[in-house]
C-alpha cells in the first residue's frame, strides 16, 4: 500500500516536474521571442550607426543622406566619404568613427545591413511617392528619427495597395510594380 | 510566422544576406538606379557603328546604336546587341595567362607576364632577330594601328604590323583597281540608286557595313503610290538578301559572272543607253567579242529573255546600281564578277552618285590572304621567333588546308592579346588578355571622315589591360620612357585626337568632350555627284575555269552568316539561340540540299553527311530546304569551332575545312574554284533545333500581300482597311460577348510593316537583352522550349523560290483569348491596354498558351540560369522569371514606365517618339512603329488607317493590337 502510494508520488513529482520545466522553457521562448532586450530594434549594423542621433537629434533632413529619393527609383545610400563632411570636425575620435575612417582610408566599404526590402518581383520606385505623392519618408519607413538601430517594416502587398487604393494612385499590376 | 520570427532570432534572416555597399567616394553624374549612356564604338566587325551603352549601377545592360552616328544612325544588327555577350563571356581569360611545361595555361601576374614578354624581347634583340618578329591584329586605325607600327619600329621592326582581316573582299578591291584605278572599297549609296542588282553581294548579312545598307536598302524599297525600286539577286543561295529581292536569280557559284557578262552584252547588243563614247564603246565590244548570250545562258542554265530584260530594265533606270561581293570565300570568280558589275555601273552616267570613292572604307587597309600565306610560310620554315597576335583567329578563319596551325605552332613563341581562349590563342605561350572594345579607350574609322570614339563602358569585368597600356609598359622597359613618354594608351589617343587637328591637348579639350559624347568626328556627308571613269582598256574578261569537270559530285557554295560573321560570333549564346533568318536553325551548323536532291539521294533531316571535297572534308547533318537549288549544297560559315569556349564548341562545321590550300593569282585573295562535293550519308542523325514547324503557311495568310496595282487602286479610292479596332469602337454587341475595355490617357499599339522587314534578327537579340529572356539551350530547343518573346517567322512560297518574314510578338488583343482562361487572372487587361502577364500570380497551368491562337506565350520549363558573370548583363528593371511562370512580350512595359515618369516630370503627358521598344528602336529597316492609339495625331494612329494594314487571325476577333501592314508583291521582271 505504501510502496504503491510512494511509487504514485514519485509519479505524481515526476510529472509535474516534467510540466514545470516545459512551462519555463515555453516562457524563456516567449521570452526570448516577445520581450528580449533588443528584440524589434533591428538588426546590428557593422558600423553603430544611429538615425536617432543623425534625424532625430540633429535633424539633419533625409535628403542629406539619400539624396537621389526625388529623382531615381532609389534614394540611395550616403557615400563613405559624407560621413567626414561632418565627422572630420565632430567626434572624429570616437571609436565607431575611427573604424569607419579605417573602412573608408582602405577604400573597403562598410557593408551595411538592407533593412528596407521588396521582394524581386516587386518593381519599387522611391521618385513617384515622393514627388507626386508627397509621402514623408516615415510614412512607410516609421518613426527613424526615434530610432537607434532601424526596425524593418513588413512590405506585404497589403500595405502597398491599402495606400494606393486610398489615394487613388496607380494599381494596375504591370503597369505599377509587378514586370 | 512563428517559424520566421524564430529564424530571425537566431540571425539566419534574409535580412542578414542582404547587405548595401556604398560607395567610396561618389563617381560623378552616376544617379543609383538611373542608367548613364556612353557613346562608344561598336567592334564586332569592321562596319564600326557607333554605340550607346547603357550603364545601370556599373553595369552595361545594354548596347543601342548612336542615333547620331552617320553609319547605323540609332540602328544595330543582331551581332552589335549581342556585343554584350563579349564582355560578360564566361569562357574569357579571368586573367593572364602562361604554358606551362605540361602544355597548360597556368595563372600568372600581369607583372610577371610582361617581364616575360620583355625577357623574350631582350633575346630576340641579343641575338639580332628583331626583323623575326611578327604582330598580327585585326582591323586596326587610329591610335592603336600607330602604336602598334610604332612599337615594332622601336623593337626594330620596321615592316609594321599585319592586318589580317578574315573578309577582306580581294576580288572587290582587285576589281576597282583594274575598273576604276582606285585599290579600295568606296561607300556606296544604295538609297540613291533606283535599280539595284546584287551579284551575290549580301550586304543585308554581312557585306561591308550591313546595317548602313540595311538602313539605305529599307529606304530605297519603300513602298511608294507608284511601286517599289526592283532590286535582282543574282546567286547561288536564296540567302537573306535574295529573300528581298524582287527577283532570285539562281545560278551555280561563280556563274553571277556570267550573268554580269551577259548583261553588259546585252546593252551592247541592243544599243541600250550608256555614257559610253563611239570609242570606248568598239573596245569594250572588242573585250566582249567572245562571249555571247546563248553561251552564257547555256552555261549558267540562265534564261537568255531573263537576262535581256534585266539589262534592259538597268540600263532604262536613271540611277541604277550593281554590287558584286567580291569576297573570295563567299563564291568563286569573286575578282571577275566585281569587275563586270564595275563596267556594269561604270558605263551608267547616274550611277557616280551611288558609289562614293572619296571617303574609302578601312577594309582597303586591310591585308590580303596573300600576305597571310607569306606570313605562313615564313613561319613554316622558321623564320619567325615571336608572333604577336590581337583580335585575329586565323587558325579558325583560314581553310584546314592552310594548316595555319601548324604553322603557328613552329613559332618558338606565340604571345595572344585575346580576351577569349579561341582556336589561334589556345596556340600561345602568354596570353595577355586584353580588355573587350566596351571597356577600352580607343578609336576606330570605318571609312575616312568619320572616326568613331571609343570609351570604357564600365570598368574591366576581368583582370585584363588594353594592349596599348601593354605595349606603351613594356616599350617603357625596354626602350625607355622617352621613346614611349605616354602614362597609359588613354594619354596617346589623347595627343593623337589633337594632333589630328593640329592642336596641343589643351586647345582640344572642348573638341574632346564633345567627340566624346557624339561618339566621334565626322563631316556632312559628301552631296555631289562624279562621274566614274572605267578604264575599259585595261580590262580583259577571262574565260572561267569551269572548275574540274572532271569532279563528279554536289556544287558547295559556302556563305557568311548575319549572326556569326566570320565566326567570331559563334560564342555569343544569344547568336546561337537566334534562328537563321532563312532556315530558322539554331545551335550548330547544316548542309542545305534542295528538298528534290535530298529524296532523290535517299536523305532525311538530320542525316549526318560526310562532305568531302578534293582538299578536305566536314562533317554536318542534312537540312532540306527550299533555299538552294537542285544540285548544290550549302553550308554556313563561322560554326565548327573546337576550342572557342562552351558555346560554340562541338557545333558542326566549319566549311572552310573544303577549301584549297592556295592564293589567287589575281586578286590575292583565297583561292575559290567551283567546289564539287562528293556526300557520305552516315549511320546518324542528328536532331537538327529549328524553331519553324512548317515551310509553307499552308494557306492561312499569316503574311498578306498585296499588288501595288491593287495599292495605288485603295490609295485613290481612299478604302479604309478592314480593322477591329483594339478600342470600345471596335466592338459590336453581335458578335462581342464581353464588353469593350476602357483606355486612361494611352492605348499602346505597334504597327509592323512587313514590306520593309528584311529577316535579319536584330529585334530579336534586341528583345532577349532588353528583357531577360532566357537563352535555353539546343537540347530544349529541340523540344520546343525556347524562351523568344518575339520571333521573325520565315514562310517560303509554295509556288516560287522566294521567302518572306513575319515578325510575331505577343498581341496584346483587345479580346485576348489567354486573359479569360487563366484560373488566377495573371493575364489580364491593363488600362493601358497591355495585356499584363503577372508572374508572381501564374502558377503555370499554361492554359493562357494553350488558348493562344499566335503561339507567343513561353512557359519555363526550368530555372534557366546564366553563367557568371552573364548574370551581370541582367536588366534590373525587369523581373527574371523562373520554373512554372508564364511569360511573354510586355510592350517593353518597364520602357513605358520610364516615359511616362520622364513625361510627368516635365509637366506633361507621353509624346509620339518620345519612347520606343527595344525591338523598334534596334530594327535597321524601320518596320516597327510603336505609339499610343489614343492619340489621334500619333503614327501609329495614322498607319492604322494605311490600306495595307490588316491583323494576323484577325476573323478570331482578338482584335489584336500588333497591326501589320501587307508585304507588296513584285512586279514581274518584264522588258
Amino acid at each position: 500500500m505504501t510502496e504503491n502510494g510512494r511509487s504514485r508520488r514519485k509519479e505524481l513529482i515526476r510529472w509535474v516536474a516534467l510540466f514545470g520545466v516545459t512551462a519555463a522553457m515555453l516562457a524563456a521562448m516567449l521570452y526570448l521571442f516577445y520581450r528580449y532586450p533588443g528584440k524589434g530594434i533591428g538588426p546590428q549594423q557593422p558600423i553603430y550607426f544611429s538615425h536617432r542621433v543623425h534625424a532625430g537629434v540633429k535633424e539633419i533632413d533625409c535628403r542629406f543622406c539619400h539624396p537621389f529619393v526625388e529623382r531615381s527609383r532609389k534614394a540611395g545610400i550616403p557615400e563613405m566619404e559624407k560621413c567626414f563632411f561632418c565627422h572630420k570636425y565632430v567626434i572624429p575620435d570616437h571609436p565607431q568613427i575611427v573604424r569607419e575612417r579605417e573602412h573608408y582610408e582602405t577604400r573597403n566599404p562598410v557593408p551595411w545591413v538592407r533593412i528596407y526590402y521588396v521582394p524581386d518581383f516587386v518593381k519599387f520606385m522611391h521618385q513617384p511617392h515622393i514627388r507626386w505623392a508627397g509621402l514623408d519618408c516615415s510614412e512607410c519607413h516609421g518613426p527613424v528619427e526615434a530610432m537607434d538601430r532601424l526596425r524593418p517594416v513588413e512590405f506585404q502587398m497589403e500595405f502597398c495597395i491599402n495606400c494606393h487604393r486610398q489615394r487613388d494612385a496607380q494599381i494596375d499590376c504591370w503597369l505599377a510594380c509587378h514586370h | 510566422m512563428g517559424l520566421a520570427g524564430t529564424t530571425t532570432a537566431l540571425g539566419c534572416s534574409p535580412e542578414s544576406s542582404r547587405t548595401l555597399f556604398p560607395f567610396v567616394s561618389a563617381p560623378e553624374d552616376i544617379v543609383p538606379g538611373k542608367a548613364s549612356w556612353y557613346a562608344t564604338t561598336c567592334r564586332e566587325c569592321p562596319a564600326g557603328c557607333g554605340l550607346l551603352a547603357k550603364n545601370r549601377d556599373g553595369r552595361i545592360i545594354k548596347v543601342e546604336g548612336n542615333p547620331l552616328h552617320p553609319v547605323n544612325a540609332g540602328k544595330l544588327c543582331a551581332r552589335g546587341q549581342a556585343s554584350l555577350h563579349g564582355l560578360y563571356n564566361p569562357d574569357r581569360f579571368p586573367g593572364p595567362r602562361i604554358r606551362n611545361t605540361g602544355g597548360r595555361f597556368e595563372a600568372v601576374s600581369w607583372e610577371k607576364a610582361e617581364e616575360i614578354l620583355a625577357d623574350k624581347i631582350r633575346e630576340v634583340s641579343r641575338k639580332g632577330r628583331q626583323a623575326r618578329i611578327a604582330f598580327l591584329t585585326g582591323l586596326t586605325t587610329g591610335a592603336m594601328n600607330d602604336l602598334v607600327n610604332l612599337w615594332l619600329a622601336e623593337m626594330g621592326q620596321p615592316q609594321g604590323h599585319i592586318i589580317y582581316e578574315p573578309f577582306s573582299y580581294e576580288g572587290l578591291r582587285k576589281a576597282n583597281q583594274v575598273v576604276f584605278g582606285i585599290d579600295g572599297i568606296p561607300s556606296y549609296r544604295i538609297d540613291l540608286c533606283d535599280f539595284l542588282v546584287s551579284f551575290n553581294a549580301g550586304f543585308l548579312e554581312t557585306w561591308l557595313s550591313n546595317v548602313e545598307y540595311a538602313r539605305q536598302f529599307a529606304s530605297f524599297r519603300a513602298l511608294a503610290e507608284d511601286g517599289k525600286n526592283p532590286f535582282v539577286f543574282v546567286g547561288p543561295r536564296l540567302s537573306m538578301t535574295a529573300a528581298n529581292a524582287d527577283l532570285w536569280i539562281p545560278v551555280a557559284p561563280g556563274d553571277e559572272y556570267l550573268v554580269a557578262l551577259g548583261m553588259l552584252r546585252v546593252i551592247l547588243d541592243d544599243n541600250l543607253p550608256s555614257s559610253l563614247g563611239r570609242n570606248e564603246r568598239a573596245e569594250l565590244q572588242s573585250r566582249l567579242r567572245r562571249w555571247h548570250l546563248d553561251e552564257i545562258s547555256r552555261k549558267s542554265g540562265v534564261d537568255q529573255g531573263l537576262i535581256r530584260s534585266v539589262a534592259h530594265r538597268f540600263a532604262a533606270a536613271e540611277k541604277p546600281l550593281a554590287l558584286a561581293h567580291g569576297l573570295p570565300v563567299a563564291g568563286p570568280r569573286a575578282f571577275e564578277t566585281a569587275l563586270a558589275s564595275n563596267i556594269l555601273c561604270g558605263i551608267q552616267s547616274g550611277t557616280g552618285a551611288a558609289i562614293d570613292f572619296s571617303s574609302p572604307s578601312s577594309y582597303g587597309n586591310a591585308g590580303k590572304a596573300e600576305d597571310l600565306k607569306a606570313l605562313c610560310r615564313t613561319m613554316r620554315e622558321g623564320g619567325l621567333d615571336l608572333l604577336l597576335i590581337h583580335d585575329a583567329n586565323p587558325v579558325f578563319s583560314l581553310p584546314a588546308s592552310w594548316e595555319v596551325r601548324k604553322c603557328i605552332e613552329s613559332v618558338p613563341m606565340v604571345v595572344s592579346f585575346s580576351s577569349t581562349m579561341d582556336e589561334t590563342s589556345t596556340l600561345a605561350h602568354l596570353v595577355l588578355p586584353a580588355h573587350t572594345p566596351l571597356e577600352s579607350w580607343g578609336d576606330y574609322s570605318p571609312r575616312r571622315g568619320i572616326t568613331g570614339l571609343m570609351q570604357p563602358a564600365m570598368g574591366a569585368v576581368f583582370n585584363t589591360r588594353h594592349p596599348g597600356d601593354v605595349l606603351i609598359s613594356s616599350g617603357k622597359k625596354l626602350k625607355g620612357e622617352a621613346r614611349f613618354p605616354w602614362k597609359d594608351f588613354y594619354e596617346l589617343l589623347r595627343i593623337s585626337f589633337a594632333a589630328n587637328l593640329r592642336k596641343s591637348v589643351e586647345e582640344t579639350e572642348a573638341s574632346w568632350q564633345e567627340a566624346l559624347r557624339n561618339g566621334g568626328v565626322w563631316g556632312a556627308p559628301r552631296a555631289d555627284t562624279h562621274r566614274l571613269s572605267p578604264q575599259i582598256s585595261k580590262i580583259d574578261f577571262p574565260h572561267p575555269d569551269n572548275g574540274d569537270i572532271s569532279d563528279p559530285g554536289l556544287l558547295l557554295t559556302a556563305y557568311p552568316t548575319v549572326q556569326f560573321f566570320d565566326g567570331r560570333g559563334a560564342d555569343r549564346p544569344w547568336l546561337q539561340e537566334l534562328p537563321d533568318p532563312v532556315t530558322q536553325v539554331t545551335w550548330g551548323g547544316w548542309v542545305e540540299i534542295h528538298p528534290d536532291t535530298a529524296s532523290e539521294l535517299r536523305i532525311r533531316k538530320g542525316d549526318l553527311l560526310h562532305v568531302t571535297s578534293r582538299y578536305g572534308s566536314i562533317d554536318a547533318p542534312a537540312l532540306p530546304v527550299p533555299s538552294v537549288p537542285a544540285g548544290t549544297l550549302a553550308v554556313p560559315i563561322g560554326q565548327g569551332h573546337t576550342s572557342f569556349g562552351r558555346f560554340a564548341d562541338g557545333l558542326p562545321a566549319n566549311p572552310l575545312d573544303l577549301f584549297p590550300p592556295d592564293v589567287d593569282s589575281h586578286s590575292g585573295g583565297l583561292a575559290h574554284p567551283t567546289l564539287r562535293v562528293t556526300i557520305e550519308k552516315k549511320d546518324l542523325n542528328l536532331l537538327i533545333a529549328n524553331t519553324d514547324g512548317s515551310f509553307y503557311q499552308h494557306g492561312r495568310e499569316l503574311i498578306q500581300t498585296l499588288s501595288v496595282a491593287d495599292f495605288r487602286q485603295a490609295l485613290s479610292s481612299g478604302l479604309r482597311p478592314n480593322i477591329d479596332v483594339p478600342l470600345p469602337e471596335g466592338f459590336d454587341p453581335e458578335k462581342d460577348f464581353y464588353p469593350p475595355h476602357e483606355h486612361k490617357d494611352y492605348r499602346w499599339c505597334m504597327v509592323v510593316d512587313l514590306d520593309r522587314c528584311i529577316g535579319c534578327g536584330a529585334c530579336v537579340v534586341a528583345c532577349y537583352a532588353e528583357n531577360n529572356v532566357a537563352v535555353v539551350g539546343k537540347e530544349q530547343v529541340i523540344r520546343g522550349r525556347e524562351m523568344s518573346w518575339l520571333r521573325v517567322q520565315r514562310y517560303f512560297q509554295e509556288d516560287a523560290p522566294a521567302a518572306a518574314w513575319l515578325p510575331m510578338l505577343c498581341q496584346h488583343c483587345e479580346c485576348a483569348p489567354c486573359e479569360s482562361v487563366c484560373p488566377v487572372y495573371a493575364p489580364h487587361h491593363s488600362k493601358e491596354g497591355l495585356n499584363n502577364q503577372v508572374y508572381n500570380r501564374c502558377f503555370g497551368t499554361r492554359f493562357c498558351s494553350q488558348n493562344d491562337p499566335y503561339k507567343v506565350r513561353r512557359f519555363n520549363w526550368f530555372t534557366f540560369t546564366r553563367p557568371a558573370p552573364l548574370d551581370m548583363q541582367l536588366n534590373p528593371d525587369v523581373l527574371v522569371r523562373q520554373k512554372g511562370v508564364m511569360e511573354k512580350c510586355s510592350f517593353c512595359v518597364q520602357r513605358i514606365i520610364e516615359a511616362k515618369i520622364d513625361a510627368r516630370n516635365k509637366g506633361r503627358k507621353v509624346r509620339d517618339g518620345d519612347f520606343t521598344t527595344a525591338c523598334a528602336q534596334t530594327c535597321p529597316a524601320d518596320v516597327f512603329t510603336f505609339g499610343n492609339l489614343l492619340d489621334p495625331e500619333s503614327r501609329v494612329s495614322r498607319l492604322v488607317g494605311d490600306p495595307r494594314a490588316y491583323q494576323v487571325l484577325g476573323h478570331l476577333n482578338t482584335k489584336p493590337a500588333v497591326i501589320y501592314l501587307k508585304r507588296a508583291t513584285p512586279e514581274p521582271m518584264t522588258v
